[in-house]
């Protein structure tokens, strides 16, 4: 079972399991010959056996041997080895491929058992990497491999000692001051799977798309069988509602409650044996799955903090999900699975989440539970200024709508549309739009104002944001790698701006919404030490680093500081000859 | 924190030391008609010749004529007021340890990457830059959020100081992540 080495331009290059080339195949052949042979059945019963049902039995195991056969191709040219350095694979039929991965770039191994790969003993085995390796993915992934190599691959690759470690800088000496000194040995669990969680998966926002797809998918069976009788079924239903309206109530009822089982269901799928544990090599090991089992494993010095997630059902259930920040994780949007992978946990109560953050983290205190500061209420002002500005949006359109057949030459109008109508449609519609503004926007915006927040715990800065899936992200200090503060138009006269850490992990950049100005830089200086300070200026008191007359703006007005000093230094300056950078 | 809030509006970003060239002025000018005088030309030239052909509603005719007048004002008060307001804006400084620019017109930025957090250090002449003798350099760091780029600088100048940032980079360790 074991793949041996092959001498294909060095030592130590590996094929994947051969069982490979047999796994696509198998998978296709117990899905399509029965149904080919129920097929033909059906075809022969009806009479046409020839040829539709000679075709069918003769298609399915061409279909199998053709997978095979391109199966064993790839599988023929694919190899991967892991050295000293490097994680390499050589792949392409057509076109010859060769990746090559710095050992110390990988962040995380991801091994996922799919339920048509349990009995061939495989798995599949993702190596997720900081950096762009060529063909513009960021990980490197082997299918398949047997079970033993996905989990030697995935102790080895992680597995590099202290030495790599100690030469990476300023993450890692922090991670070594780190408390999981104790547990040396055995791996500590972290959180296990309770399964009175599955209780939160209704709440989610999937609850009524998944109604609404159970509808549409039961109008498309019944299309199967004739579009008109689709059509008629929809007809009768919508009459049936016309006629007595208080029927919704159990219709709503019953999609939403199919709509909660699936939920329910996904949820079950996706988190079944859940695990999180922390191991003595460094790693964090997350085990999930019913049907496609998978672990990852991450390396606890690519993680950069922790977020908190609180969409808007889960948060009245209080509930929350915890995310991991950490490099090579991928973006925000999970591959093709029903969870990112960055992803720790399910749906769990909040405090229990907030432990688990902490625990994560490797702090006694869970950093995304600290008091936060709120943001000025001209935060609150643009918040209801764009709510307002929708809904007027919104109403001017609709009462456009309704008045514009009205302005049409008598000819081109309509001929079953009685005119008298049109004002009154146009006035409803506002009135509607208006009515929707008072209802649904204005809660939005004062959801979001009061989602605003931010604070410095020690080690991480808090940031929090959102109405309806409100995120709160605890960002360690020393995996920000730069700041971006952006200022609209608007936000220069309210006095505000956008303060934005950047770093390596998760999303790239998370911001500080609408900060008052002075308050936003301050709190950046303050998270990083030696950074932006040397760039800030404050009237009266000036920093022996600040540049020549540059910052004088004789205001309080932070707002009109920065524009002010930047015009005033513009003359004169005698930079632009000086040719190179300037010393600090 | 105990500062009181008029303190704390105080604290202000001060601008960076350097300016960009000024010949990126005439540079963004040029951008900007390049698009506003085709974009207002379009129409105009339809509402022209499309009589000649055939014929269109006047309604049609009245609404290009509008759609021309509007975008080359739009386009004109742009290619008016950008370049020079960019131009008071656009400034940028390398220190020991920090590179920091400011940048826009409407929606300003300022970006600061450490030093020690930077990958790539690169340099770009697009075609019409080329006209005007300038570069923009580019500074990348492990973040997904985007690089750091100063826009408009002398081309000569730009790989001078891709130069010299690239030998401060290099002197750092570690993946910089």
């Amino acid at each position: 079972m074991n793949p041996q080495a092959t001498a294909s331009g060095g030592a130590g290059w590996q094929h994947l399991n051969p069982l490979t080339a047999w796994a696509l195949p198998l998978l296709l052949t117990v899905i399509l010959v029965p149904s080919a042979v129920v097929a033909a059945v059906a075809a022969g019963a009806h009479g046409d056996f020839w040829p539709w049902g000679v075709l069918m039995l003769a298609g399915a195991p061409l279909l199998a041997g053709a997978a095979a056969l391109a199966e064993y191709v790839r599988w023929r040219r694919t190899r991967y080895r892991a050295t000293g350095e490097r994680m390499e694979t050589r792949s392409g039929v057509l076109v010859a491929e060769h990746r090559s991965v710095p050992r110390d770039r990988i962040r995380s191994v991801d091994v996922s058992v799919e339920i048509w790969l349990r009995p061939l003993g495989l798995c599949k085995v993702t190596v997720g990497t900081g950096q762009s390796t060529g063909s513009g993915s960021d990980e490197l992934v082997l299918a398949y491999v047997t079970r033993t190599e996905g989990e030697r691959l995935r102790r080895e690759l992680l597995l590099r000692g202290s030495q790599v470690a100690a030469a990476d800088g300023a993450p890692a000496t922090a991670e070594a001051g780190r408390a999981h000194a104790g547990t040396a040995g055995a791996a500590r669990e972290l959180a296990r799977l309770r399964p009175v969680w599955f209780g939160f998966a209704p709440v989610s926002a999937a609850t009524p798309l998944l109604g609404a797809a159970a509808v549409g998918a039961v109008y498309n069976v019944i299309s199967w069988f004739g579009q008109e009788r689709a059509n008629d079924a929809a007809a009768a239903v919508s009459e049936r509602l016309a006629a007595l309206p208080l029927l919704a109530v159990p219709a709503t009822a019953a999609v939403l409650l199919t709509g909660a089982v699936a939920a329910t269901a996904v949820q079950v799928e996706t988190w079944w044996g859940y695990r999180l544990e922390r191991e003595p090599d460094g790693t964090l090991r997350l085990r999930r799955g019913l049907i496609t089992n998978t672990a990852l494993s991450l390396e606890e010095r690519r993680l950069r903090g922790v977020e908190l997630r609180e969409p808007l059902l889960l948060r009245w259930a209080r509930g929350a999900r915890v995310r991991a920040v950490a490099t090579g994780l991928g973006s925000e949007a999970g591959k093709g699975g029903a969870v990112p992978r960055s992803a720790l946990s399910p749906d769990m109560p909040r405090a229990r989440a907030l432990r688990l953050s902490a625990a994560v983290a490797g702090e006694a205190e869970p950093p995304v539970a600290v008091p936060l500061r709120a943001h000025p209420r001209a935060a609150l002002r643009r918040r209801v200024t764009r709510a307002l500005a929708a809904a007027g949006a919104v109403a001017a359109l609709a009462a456009g709508l309704a008045a514009a057949p009205a302005a049409l030459p008598q000819a081109q109008r309509l001929p079953w549309a009685p005119e008298q109508v049109w004002p009154a449609a146009g006035t409803a519609a506002a009135v509607a739009g208006v009515a929707a503004a008072a209802l649904l926007l204005l809660p939005w915006a004062v959801a979001a104002y009061r989602g605003l927040g931010h604070a410095l715990a020690p080690g991480y800065l808090v940031m929090r944001k959102g109405a309806f899936s409100r995120s709160t992200v605890a960002l360690r200090r020393d995996g920000i790698i730069g700041w971006r503060i952006s200022r609209s138009p608007f936000q220069r006269r309210a006095g505000l701006a956008t303060v934005a850490a950047t770093t390596a992990a998760g999303r790239g950049r998370y911001s500080a919404d609408d900060v008052e100005l002075g308050a936003g830089l301050r709190l950046a200086d303050e998270a990083v030490a030696d950074l932006l300070g040397q760039f800030l200026a404050a009237p009266g008191a000036q920093r022996p680093t600040g540049a020549e007359a540059a910052d004088s703006p004789g205001t309080a007005e932070g707002g009109e500081g920065a524009d002010r000093g930047d015009r005033k230094g513009s003359r004169g300056d005698p930079a632009v000859s000086a040719g190179g950078p300037a010393g600090g | 924190m105990t500062t009181t809030p008029a303190a704390v509006a105080a604290t202000v970003l001060r601008p960076p030391r350097h300016r960009v060239e000024r010949r990126a002025i005439a540079w963004w000018t040029t951008r900007t008609l390049l698009v506003a005088v085709p974009a207002a030309a379009a129409p105009a030239a339809a509402a022209a010749v499309v009589p000649e052909f055939a014929q269109p509603p006047a309604t049609l005719v009245t609404a290009l004529w509008l759609a021309a007048a509007a975008l080359s004002t739009a386009g004109l008060a742009v290619a008016g007021a950008m370049p020079l307001w960019r131009f008071r804006v656009h400034r940028w400084e390398v220190t020991d340890t920090a590179v920091y620019t400011a940048a826009g017109w409407l929606w300003q930025e300022w970006r600061v990457a450490p030093m020690s957090r930077i990958q790539t250090v690169d340099t770009h002449r697009g075609p019409l830059q080329r006209v005007f003798g300038l570069a923009d350099v580019t500074v990348t760091t492990a973040s997904a959020a985007g690089p750091i780029t100063v826009e408009g600088l002398d081309s000569g100048q730009a790989e001078q100081v891709a130069a010299e940032l690239t030998e401060a980079t290099e002197r750092t360790e570690g993946d910089a992540t």
